[in-house]
């Protein structure tokens, strides 16, 4: 029995032996095939996974966050992974359930519709990574690992044997993030809006500064070394980094408010805009414009009613045939209905529109500014010495013009003429004809000279994109003729954007140095350590400060008793400028009012520049500057103490109510402006110190350069500047832009 | 009277053993390590001053570290999965301790308790038949009120306890067998003597093997080894042995010839020809081919020296259920041919500890228990290393001691307790 007991134990061991030099024999033989073949099952069970950088945060300039970017997750669904649970050996027999376990965890736990996830997993079977859901946050997610684990081990642990093959299985979450703004449209045009993968911004800094906010993503990746052995590598993703803009918050805040409440107010008009900036450096402390858009949801719409969508869907379907259909014959407007049904046209035009409620309209929108040029045109007469602070000029009312084919007679803004006027009074009274004067005295050359001085016709170079070319839309030394120069100087028959001309106002405000404007102040690494500073950047000087200064002068007047008495702001002195431009076609009578102003009038910090672009009343009744005025009072009534500007009267501001801002006539409209009545109350507004009264209140002269008819003709000096409506024929200012020049109708230059 | 001694004990003490009468055999807490014990013919019963019962902590400590290693594995295999599944990555580690755990104090409490293994024969091996009867009665059970999994009913569940009723039936078919040939001594060579040994196991062959081909397999080994071992006979055994031998090497090429010639392509319906037909030609039958061609990468790929532990990459999810019978390939990636040669010579040293305790027994139902349990450990170890290297088809067929499964590490467990009680009866 031993014997046997021995060669039993004998041939097991030999068994033993035989199966070890197999597996030599397999080692030995096939080591390299066999690392291969794993290593390339390997790698394609293995994907690399990148890993999302976080987009920089945008701040304002007090830390408040205006743009963030949250980490979320999204859920992806692996259904190969559970096949491959379900039946491990394919084909083989079915050792787990996963899909129906995991359909019913997450419809219990999201509330996904079971039928849609089942369609999903049974449809791309082999697919190991459907995007199911976007936006996940990290708590929910948290929560279903958790819940899934638990339902896991319910089942594992089961009693019975069929609940025990559930699994919950086959899903998992990629990190991401997504773009909030935590206010909605707060300085939507400023900061604009990113796509939600975070690479690419539209509008404002987003877009401006897209490649400082974007990092670069990371990667996760495993590789297999020279011992085969698996290697996870992480290389981390470099987060974007942080903007801290100019804007101030509150100023922004104030800003829109006073917009929306314009917006939504009596009158209303098609938009309105305002720029606040600090005239000392070029920062931009507000943006903002009646168009708003939520930044959180920036695809829809807007506000545009259904007629103008319409008429946006007609000009775009026009262009849209003649790109799709490039041999045939275009379309006119008319005949779009033949080739577009009503929905069409809508879907075009809600497209256009979405566009336009996204357009930043304070740098690419440009427009005729009306009277806020003036002081321009006085400040290079002034810093050529071709006018002194003394020259008179006398304003009959209108200046007659012509080319041998045209002529014109351009108003002033007071149809009856402003008499004798100095320089002062030109800028005080809105006077036209003092600054076709002036413009006539510089020549086009010194002229043009000034405008680009100020920056018009070019780019400011602000910060943010689409900032609108206006290099087309003014004239040059050598095509500007004579009626050209005559409108330029009051602001007529040339094209700017707000952004320039508030940074043209902020050259002659802070002494004469032009700063590019702009709305970074700080660029911050992810970590939140300062990596760039912006300095000002000082482009140029414009004229010298003894110009500045009589500038200042004026505009303070204006204010305090000239066209700009709406802009008071109690308890400050302040200064701005008028401007009430009539936009084209002239026949239209549509009309764009503007209040460029500044606080504190002897030491120049705050600028705003308010323009409300045809206000919704008919006519001459729209052409009112103090709409903008108004609007300037009460944004730099609260914008001043925000800004750490106190009164200078040491007065309360809660004290003032806003009646006292007002000229009396304000309360019902402009109407009455031209009224006797309401002229004569003016007059007696207007009889303050300092301000240069050509009449007195019963229309009698002071000076002895007046006639009588002429005085008796003379209106009161305005507290407002405003167009009076005429009758006459040729009483228009002419259409001329640069383009009617080309296409020949235009004046030729003297 | 029969003796084991120790290696270190040497020669001298051999000789000094029967000079002066005395055992000398100097266990030293277990700690000695065996390089090769001789059986010594013993001194006069009678000169016996003390006789103590001897130990097998040899036997023992080898258990628990195959146990050991054996955890190590099954943690690094499975960590990923149990992770996956389970969402720790130590459930089958962690059961697999609980388990085995247990199962070695069972088997230290069976070899050292009251319990002698002799018990068995009382009553004209009533005993042994009770524990027959009752692994029969499991069994049946099983197929009436068992638990399904994986399509086939292996597992029944009494008092709150899962277990594969096939575990405790090899004990109790090793059992009835060892006693049957204690009971007939050389006349087991006798037809009508041996023939009752295929009686019993028959029963139980039957039941398991409806339920699972391989182990029905592996319980006629058992009995065909045990009877081996108990008869004169060699030719006929030999024979078999042979014939085994060539159905194992000369199948595989015959099936792939008949499968290509006669064109199948389709896939039987029986799981048992499944797996046997992707045995046989895995490059049509690749589904049913997919575990074992993983595991042959995975063996494949460690070459000599393996990539060292925990750095196996077929262990995330290219084999599935990778702690269970594919345990050995994950060894053979991780550790190599050495690691291989390594765990195999363990279990030949495990198995010659076993043979040691059968030629020493102190009674044939002692030797024949022994050599049960080493027929069935050593049957189990061959078929799954067969398995793993595709040798053989895919059995299911667990690596003992090493292999995650509750049911056969308790009751593999449980079977060297009597081993180590047959050899703690051993007088010395």
């Amino acid at each position: 029995m031993k014997n046997k007991l021995s060669v039993a134990y004998g041939i097991i061991a030999l068994a033993l032996f035989a199966l070890a030099a197999h597996i030599f024999f397999i080692q030995n033989n096939n080591s390299d095939e066999y690392n291969k073949r794993i290593m390339s099952q390997r790698q394609s069970r293995y994907e690399s996974r990148t890993l999302a950088y976080r987009r920089g945060d945008i701040y304002d300039r007090n830390g408040t966050r205006l743009a963030s970017s949250e980490k979320v997750y999204i859920m992806i669904l692996d259904p190969s992974q559970m096949n491959q649970a379900e039946y491990p050996t394919e084909g083989g027999e079915k050792v787990r359930n996963v899909i129906e376990p995991t359909i019913q965890a997450l419809s219990e736990f999201f509330g996904f519709d079971p039928e849609d996830l089942r369609k999903q997993i049974t449809e791309h079977p082999d697919s190991a990574y459907i995007r199911y859901k976007r936006d996940i946050s990290y708590t929910d997610k948290q929560d279903f690992e958790a819940y899934a684990a638990e339902l896991n081990s319910q089942y594992a642990a089961s009693d019975d044997a069929t609940v025990r093959m559930n699994r919950v299985d086959g899903v998992w979450f990629e990190e991401t993030y997504k773009r909030v703004y935590p206010y909605g449209s707060l300085a939507c045009n400023v900061i604009g809006f990113s796509s939600s993968d975070g690479t690419v911004g539209t509008g404002g800094v987003e877009q401006y500064y897209n490649s400082t906010l974007i990092g670069t993503n990371g990667r996760e990746y495993g590789y297999l070394d020279d011992e085969a052995d698996l290697e996870k590598v992480i290389r981390p993703a470099t987060d974007g980094d942080n903007l801290v803009l100019t804007i101030d918050s509150t100023v922004q805040n104030i800003v829109e408010k006073y917009l929306d409440e314009w917006k939504n107010g009596d009158i209303g008009s098609k938009s309105a805009a305002c720029i606040v900036m600090n005239v000392k450096n070029g920062e931009i402390l507000g943006m903002a414009s009646t168009r708003t858009f939520d930044l959180n949801d920036p695809y829809t719409p807007g506000d545009f009613t259904e007629e103008e969508i319409y008429e946006y869907g007609i000009d775009e379907a026009v262009s849209d045939y003649r790109l799709k259909h490039p041999d045939l014959e275009p379309i006119t407007s008319a005949q779009v209905p033949e080739y577009y049904s009503h929905d069409e046209i809508m879907e075009l035009g809600e497209t256009i529109a979405m566009y336009q409620n996204w357009r930043n309209l304070t740098i690419s929108d440009t427009f005729e500014p009306g009277s806020t040029q003036k002081i321009f045109t006085v400040a290079g007469a002034l810093e050529e010495n071709i006018i002194s602070e003394n020259t008179s000029f006398d304003c009959t009312g209108n200046v007659r013009l012509s080319d041998g084919v045209n002529s014109w007679r351009i108003n002033c803004v007071n149809r009856n003429g402003h008499g004798i006027l100095d320089v002062k009074g030109g800028i005080t009274q809105s006077c036209n004809v003092v600054m076709m004067n002036i413009g006539f005295a510089e020549g086009s050359e010194t002229f043009m000279k000034y405008e680009r001085i100020f920056g018009f016709g070019g780019y400011t170079g602000i910060d943010l994109p689409a900032e609108a070319n206006t290099l087309e839309l003014g004239f040059t030394t050598d095509s500007i003729g004579r009626t050209q120069l005559a409108t330029n100087t009051f602001g007529q028959n040339y094209n700017c954007t707000m952004i320039q001309m508030a940074a043209a106002y902020a050259s002659v405000l802070n002494g004469g140095y032009y700063y590019k404007p702009h709305v970074v102040k700080q660029i911050l690494s992810a970590d939140g350590a300062l990596k760039e500073d912006v300095q000002p950047l000082l482009v140029r000087e414009t004229v010298s400060s003894s110009t500045c200064d009589f500038i200042k002068d004026a505009l303070v007047e204006t204010v305090e008793s000239g066209t700009g008495s709406a802009a008071k702001v109690p308890g400050y002195t302040v200064g701005g400028k008028t401007g009430t431009a009539q936009k084209q076609p002239r026949s239209d009578k549509t009309y764009v009012v503007s209040f460029c102003g500044y606080a504190p009038a002897d030491d120049p910090t705050i600028l705003c520049y308010v323009v409300i672009d045809e206000p919704a009343l008919p006519g001459e009744e729209a052409a009112h500057s103090s709409f903008a005025s108004e609007i300037f009072s009460k944004i730099m009534s609260e914008v001043l103490p925000a800004m750490n500007i106190y009164p200078e009267d040491g007065s309360e501001i809660e004290a003032m109510t806003p009646d006292t801002l007002l000229p009396e006539d304000e309360g019902d409209g402009m109407v009455a402006m031209g009224s006797a009545a309401a002229a004569g109350e003016e007059g007696t507004e207007a009889e303050t110190e300092g301000v240069q009264i050509l009449t007195n209140n019963n229309g009698e002269p002071v000076s002895e350069t007046i006639t009588p008819e002429e005085a008796a003709a003379a209106s009161p000096p305005a507290t407002e500047e405003y167009i009076q409506g005429t009758d006459e024929e040729g009483g228009e200012l002419p259409d001329l832009l640069p383009d009617d020049i080309e296409a020949g109708v235009a004046p030729q230059p003297e | 009277m029969p003796g084991i001694r120790t290696g270190n004990v040497n020669t001298d003490v051999r000789a000094g053993a029967g000079a002066k009468g005395t055992t000398a055999v100097r266990l030293r807490n277990g700690k000695t390590v065996v390089k090769g014990a001789g059986v010594v013919e013993a001194p006069h019963a009678g000169a016996v001053k003390r006789q103590r019962n001897y130990y097998d902590f040899s036997l023992l400590s080898t258990l628990i570290f195959i146990f050991a290693i054996g955890l190590l594995v099954i943690y690094s295999s499975s960590q990923y999965l149990a992770a996956q599944e389970h969402g720790s990555a130590s459930y089958y580690f962690s059961r697999q301790l609980l388990i085995g755990g247990l199962g070695i104090v069972v088997a230290i409490a069976v070899s050292v308790l009251p319990f002698n293994y002799k018990w068995l024969k009382t009553g004209n091996g009533f005993v042994a038949k009770i524990v027959y009867a009752g692994v029969l009665g499991l069994l049946l059970l099983t197929q009436v009120m068992g638990i399904a999994s994986h399509g086939k009913t292996r597992w029944i569940e009494i008092g709150g306890v899962t277990f594969q009723p096939t575990e405790p039936a090899k004990i109790g078919l090793i059992c009835i067998i060892a006693y049957v040939i204690s009971k007939y001594g050389p006349e087991i060579n006798k037809w009508k003597n041996w023939k009752q040994v295929v009686l019993w196991t028959l029963p139980i062959a039957v039941l398991i093997g409806s339920q699972n081909i391989s182990s029905g397999f592996i319980v006629i080994m058992i009995a065909a080894i045990m009877l081996f071992v108990a008869m004169d006979n060699y030719k006929v055994f030999m024979g078999l042995l042979a014939l085994f031998l060539g159905a194992v090497l000369g199948l595989k090429p015959l099936l792939h010839q008949i499968i290509l010639t006669a064109g199948i392509t389709e896939r039987p319906e029986h799981y048992a020809l499944r797996r046997v037909f992707g045995w046989a030609a895995p490059e049509i039958f690749t589904t049913d081919a997919y575990q074992t061609q993983q595991a042959i990468y995975a063996i494949g790929s460690g070459g000599i020296f393996g990539h060292g532990l925990g750095d196996s990459l077929q262990k995330y999810g290219a084999i599935p259920e990778v702690q269970n019978d594919m345990i050995f390939s994950i060894v053979c990636e991780e550790f190599g041919f050495i690691g291989a040669m390594a765990i195999i010579i363990i279990y030949m040293y495990l198995l010659y500890r076993i043979y040691k305790i059968a030629v020493n027994a102190e009674d044939l139902l002692g030797s024949m228990l022994c050599t049960g349990v080493m027929a069935h450990i050593g049957m189990q170890v061959a078929l799954n290393i067969a398995v793993v290297t595709g040798i053989i088809p895919n059995t299911g067929v667990t690596l003992p001691f090493i292999s995650y499964g509750g049911s056969a590490v308790f009751f593999t467990m449980c079977e060297m307790g009597l081993v180590l009680n047959v050899a703690h009866k051993i007088k010395v």
